[in-house]
């Protein structure tokens, strides 16, 4: 992930220091210094960085390269510093930062929930349509061709006896599950006469599945039920 | 002075060379040393990419890869990402030099 920040720069104080030479020119009396810090911005400060500073010469005019500080540059730089303190503002990211990625994550996990408990409750309600099925409710239901290629299609409740269930096989049947939610609502697309099939067997865990045929060779699995004009789908 | 007034008579791109943090600042050859350690860092990364995908290559086993990586792997195979931080790396040490190289000059002048 790429955050796009900005380095700022926050002053401290700025001060003449007469006891200095400059290293440059050799004059003394005329090295003025600024103590600094950096900081991370991003839309408010995130985090601050080390603290520096930059001196220059009113005499010659010119800043003094870092490399040609000299030790007592150093003591009076350190000296500055001495006195100076971080803003807490600075550190505000440190805070606020895990605080918004906190939030964020929450949300999201908040949302998967929400989008799982949901799915849960359609599933649910589409085994129970399997449970319990109803005349004129179609399923919408993936099986396999004899050449065990899968086949996309409907079964629409005839009737139901007992542990048997009656179902009508739908002239409608897909390769691919492209269009497979345009559900053939008219009766003329439902083949006469039905087939029986045994009910699921909810102890064996898989209560969405129809077999039929001999030691129920075949089967077609539940991925959604139409009833009264509206397609339930499980996912 | 303010800050601002600094910030418009130094140029921009030199703006570093009067950044004085501590004793360390002094030293030009410092430049050098994060440049290598950054330099390692990337063929030690790139090092490591090409094994994992090396590997992947030999025994057919699943590998994740980022976008970038997968782009680059189209392109020129298990060579290519690895090839662009190792040569990422030597631009970085080059970088290096020529900022030691400038400060040396300038400790000396
Ligand atoms: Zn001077």
């Amino acid at each position: 992930m790429f955050y796009y920040y900005q380095l700022r720069n926050h002053h401290y104080k700025t001060e003449a220091l007469p006891l200095l030479l400059c290293p440059l020119c050799l004059h003394a009396g005329s090295v003025s210094m600024s103590v600094m810090q950096k900081y991370y911005w991003l839309a408010g400060p995130l985090a601050p960085s080390s603290r520096y500073a930059i001196a220059w010469c009113e005499h010659c005019g010119n800043y003094i390269p870092k490399v040609k500080w000299s030790d007592e540059m150093d003591l009076f730089y350190n000296h500055l510093k001495k006195g100076t303190s971080t803003p807490p503002r600075l550190y505000l990211g440190l805070w606020v930062m895990p605080l918004l990625t906190a939030a964020f994550v929450g949300v999201l996990l908040l949302a998967i929930n929400v989008s799982n408990s949901r799915s849960q409750s359609r599933a649910a309600a589409v085994t129970d349509a399997v449970m319990h099925p109803q005349p004129g409710t179609i399923f919408q239901v993936v099986t396999t061709t004899d050449s065990n290629t899968p086949l996309y299609t409907y079964f629409k409740v005839d009737h139901a006896a007992g542990d048997s269930l009656y179902l009508l096989p739908c002239n409608v049947q897909r390769t691919d599950a492209m269009d497979w939610d345009d559900v053939p609502t008219a009766a003329g697309s439902y083949i006469q006469p039905p087939f029986v099939v045994s009910l699921p067997d909810t102890a064996g865990g898989s209560s969405d599945m129809f077999t039929w045929g001999s030691q129920g060779h075949k089967y077609a699995i539940v991925e959604g039920v139409w009833t009264e004009g509206k397609l339930l789908k499980k996912y | 002075m303010a800050f601002d007034e600094h910030l418009q008579r130094i140029p921009k791109a030199n703006w570093t060379d009067y950044e004085y943090v501590n004793k360390g600042s002094r030293q030009p050859v410092r430049v050098l040393v994060y440049a290598v350690l950054f330099a390692l860092a990337m063929w030690a990364f790139a090092l490591w990419r090409w094994y994992d995908m090396d590997r992947s290559e030999q025994t057919g086993s699943e590998l994740s890869i980022t976008p970038l990586e997968w782009g680059l792997y189209k392109l020129g195979g298990k060579w290519a990402l690895p090839l662009l931080f190792a040569l990422c790396g030597a631009f970085f040490i080059w970088l290096g030099f020529r900022g030691y190289a400038r400060l040396k000059k300038m400790k000396e002048s």
